[in-house]
């Protein structure tokens, strides 16, 4: 009777410490894990003919797609986290719902004055439309990526990053966009700590 | 005599069920029709004080150029040894610094407008699916609803559910 109690309570402590434990993944398995819509790195919303679509990007996201030639192991890999401590970087994207050949900016420049003073605002001014508001913080962007892709990909891209004094993944993050160019107004992306905390580990 | 009265009881009873029932129905039917105050949802409604504030922003920086350039104006105009060509150029500069915030101000209430109202009509449409109504009638204070009974008025649901959507995300 006492043997069977034994193993019982050790089989529920190996319970809890496996569902407890964050799940290892391969490289390319993480990248799908965080790329997939569904696990909540990823947030979405249309508002009128525009599509936008917000990339959370943690620290090992980041380190994976920067080495893409799977050159990584542990100690860049370290490297680079440290580095990356304190930051925030997400990536934002905006299309259009039902043309998919041309950028936003392409699609509502009528001439190419227009469009380079577009340009020339996504560049330069755009960056004071992000916000990221935090229980603790709200902070303006201290890196801002407009990626001009000259008309080559159908949407645009805005790199966007935040430093916080501590990130904690156990509080919500709510990333908000004051879309002046294409007038959408202010669309905010709520990342939860519920999804957060279930990013999972590399293992190399 | 007993019998009877089982009998008057029954049927007592059956017609109770059928009006309940009738009534439950056309509670329902009506639930699927109501209206909502619009000038208080849009007033309500947190984008719209967000983008309020944001735009504000903008033309205090205008408004703040104009009230320095009417503090100048005002001591020049009542100075004794005014030059009457300065007085005149400050006024018209006044003027079209007037005319300059009030085109911006239109500009903003449009555009704010416009943004507020995008979302609204598609943030309106999930509402409706999603409580299964088949029509929303606007009262906007201009005649459109002369009365409504409160069971149809979905206006703080609106609200509610619309201020929900914007300030958790997507």
């Amino acid at each position: 009777m006492g043997t069977k109690l034994k193993y019982s309570v050790l089989g529920v402590l190996a319970l809890l410490f496996c569902s407890c434990r964050q799940s290892l993944l391969t490289p390319a398995e993480y990248v799908s894990f965080i790329e997939n819509k569904d696990n909540g790195f990823v947030k979405s919303a249309v508002i009128g003919d525009w599509m936008y679509k917000v990339q959370y990007r943690p620290s090992t996201f980041i380190y994976l797609q920067e080495a893409k030639n799977h050159s990584f192991n542990k100690e860049t890999y370290e490297l680079r986290r440290k580095q990356l401590k304190g930051w925030i970087f997400f990536n934002v994207y905006t299309s259009h719902t039902k043309t998919s050949k041309m950028a936003p900016l392409r699609l509502i420049s009528s001439n190419l004055d227009e469009y380079n003073s577009l340009l020339n605002y996504y560049l330069t001014q755009n960056k004071n439309n992000f916000m990221l508001y935090t229980p603790r913080d709200t902070v303006y962007p201290q890196v801002y990526v407009f990626e001009n892709n000259y008309n080559l990909s159908p949407e645009d891209v805005f790199v966007v990053a935040f430093h916080l004094k501590d990130v904690q993944h156990d509080q919500p993050m709510v990333l908000a966009y004051n879309d002046e160019i294409l007038r959408a107004g202010i669309v905010k992306f709520s990342f939860t700590p519920e999804a957060l905390e279930k990013e999972p580990s590399i293992h190399f | 005599m007993n019998k009877r009265f089982k009998l008057v009881l029954a049927g007592s009873c059956l017609l109770c069920i059928v009006s309940l029932s009738v009534s439950a129905w056309l509670y329902l039917q009506f639930r699927k029709i109501g209206f909502v105050d619009t000038v208080k949802l849009v007033n309500e409604y947190q984008l719209k004080k967000e983008l309020e504030k944001s735009e504000d922003r903008k033309l205090s920086a205008l408004r703040s150029h104009a009230d320095s350039l009417s503090a100048i104006y005002n001591v020049a105009r009542t100075a004794t040894d005014a030059d009457q060509h300065t007085v005149k150029a400050l006024e018209g500069q006044l003027q079209q610094l007037g005319n300059i915030f009030q085109q911006e101000f239109d500009r903003s209430n449009q555009e704010i407008n416009e943004k507020v109202w995008t979302r609204l009509n598609a943030d309106i449409q999930e509402y409706a699916r999603k409580e299964g109504m088949q029509l929303i009638v606007g009262a906007n204070g201009m005649g459109t609803v002369l009365y409504g009974n409160t069971a149809m008025d979905h206006t703080n649901d609106l609200i509610q559910f619309v201020n929900n959507k914007y300030q958790h995300g997507n």
